[in-house]
């Protein structure tokens, strides 16, 4: 049904239907730009370690600073081994054979056993904050911090890292 | 006989008939000037902007990798917040700030203590400690310092660096690794100590 109008064309103004979008993309062209130019695409962070002053072989000289640390919790990381002591339980990882999902061979320790014994270690004792880290000269600087990134996933915030003479 | 106007008469292989029949005014007319279609174009912007604005860093990049390393990934790491020397070590040299400190070659040579030295380095860490004791008096000297080396580097040659940074009071050493910091471990840490 038709409507009629009561007085065509008596205070009837014309808006335009369509938003103007040209300043709206400026605006957005603006600020991509100004967003491409300031990305960082590389996130970085830092893992804070210790270094102790606990034995002779201690890689450190002792120093004021530094603290003594009795090693309820400790990970020897070899090239080619791990050994992971807890309050005298002790286990023993070793580097195997895997394929990434890139498809190439590579050779890693499995580091979900890790995890779980950092799981472990940390419902044994609900308040440590520490673990001792020992590398030995030729261990990999990526499965150190594999380690330490496990150790901080369960909390222990006070790493020490400590090598031999 | 008399003059006959030609038609249209030229007709090549690829004769388009359509054209011909447009060219000669025949056919339905289109209208020339089309509306761009921009709501497609906008979605797209809205998208990219959310997405760079997730990844935008305040902060900026306080510690600048170097070329030839690649970090080591962990997933639990620091927020990088402050400004404090860059120790990149690598297989060959040891290189503060940019500019090269150290050689590291015939490592495996230098059992003893006394080899470990770093002299070049010692000297650029103290010089930096007396620039900052300058202008912090009365504050203690954090001792803060970054150190960057290669994932597939053996520890060695960390540890010589580690020997002489804590020689020069340098204490709290952090390791830059690659990925993004977890807030919640440090929070709970910082609560902790507040309390």
């Amino acid at each position: 049904m038709k409507i009629k109008d009561r007085n065509p064309g008596v205070g009837r103004r014309e808006f335009p239907s369509n938003l103007n979008l040209v300043p709206f993309i400026d605006l957005f062209s603006t600020i991509i730009i100004f967003l491409i130019i300031t990305a960082v695409f590389d996130r970085l962070a830092t893992l804070e370690i210790n270094l102790a002053t606990e034995n002779a072989s201690s890689i450190t000289v002792p120093t004021p600073d530094l603290k003594k640390i009795e090693a309820v919790r400790k990970v020897t990381i070899r090239k080619d081994s791990m050994v992971l002591f807890d309050s005298g339980r002790v286990q023993t990882i070793k580097k195997e054979s895997t394929v990434n999902d890139e498809g190439e061979e590579v050779t890693e320790f499995n580091y979900e056993l890790v995890g779980q014994f950092m799981a472990e270690a940390r419902q044994r004792d609900p308040e440590g904050k520490n673990i001792v880290v020992f590398s030995d000269d030729k261990a990999i600087y990526a499965d150190l911090v594999k380690v330490l990134d496990f150790a901080l996933s369960e909390s222990f915030t006070d790493l020490v890292v400590t090598g031999n003479q | 006989m008399g003059v006959i106007i030609p038609g249209y008469h030229i007709k090549s292989e690829y004769d388009l008939e359509e054209m011909r029949f447009k060219l000669r005014g025949l056919g339905k007319q289109r209208a020339l000037s089309q509306e761009l279609t921009l709501t497609s174009m906008i979605d797209m912007f809205a998208v990219i902007i959310i997405f760079l604005i997730q990844t935008f860093s305040a902060s900026g990049e306080l510690v600048f990798v170097h070329k030839d390393i690649t970090l080591p990934d962990a997933s639990h790491g620091q927020l990088i917040e402050e400004r404090a020397p860059i120790i990149t070590v690598m297989a060959d040299r040891i290189i503060i700030e940019g500019t090269a400190a150290d050689s590291n070659q015939d490592i495996e040579d230098k059992v003893e203590e006394t080899d470990w030295k770093l002299p070049l380095m010692q000297q650029k860490l103290n010089e930096y400690r007396q620039f900052w004791e300058t202008y912090n008096p009365g504050t203690k000297f954090p001792g803060e310092v970054y150190i960057q080396a290669d994932k597939e580097l053996d520890f060695l040659y960390l540890k010589r660096v580690l020997f002489t940074l804590v020689k020069l009071e340098f204490t709290s050493i952090k390791l830059a690794t690659r990925g993004d910091p977890d807030p919640k471990i440090y929070t709970k840490e910082k609560e902790e100590l507040s309390n």
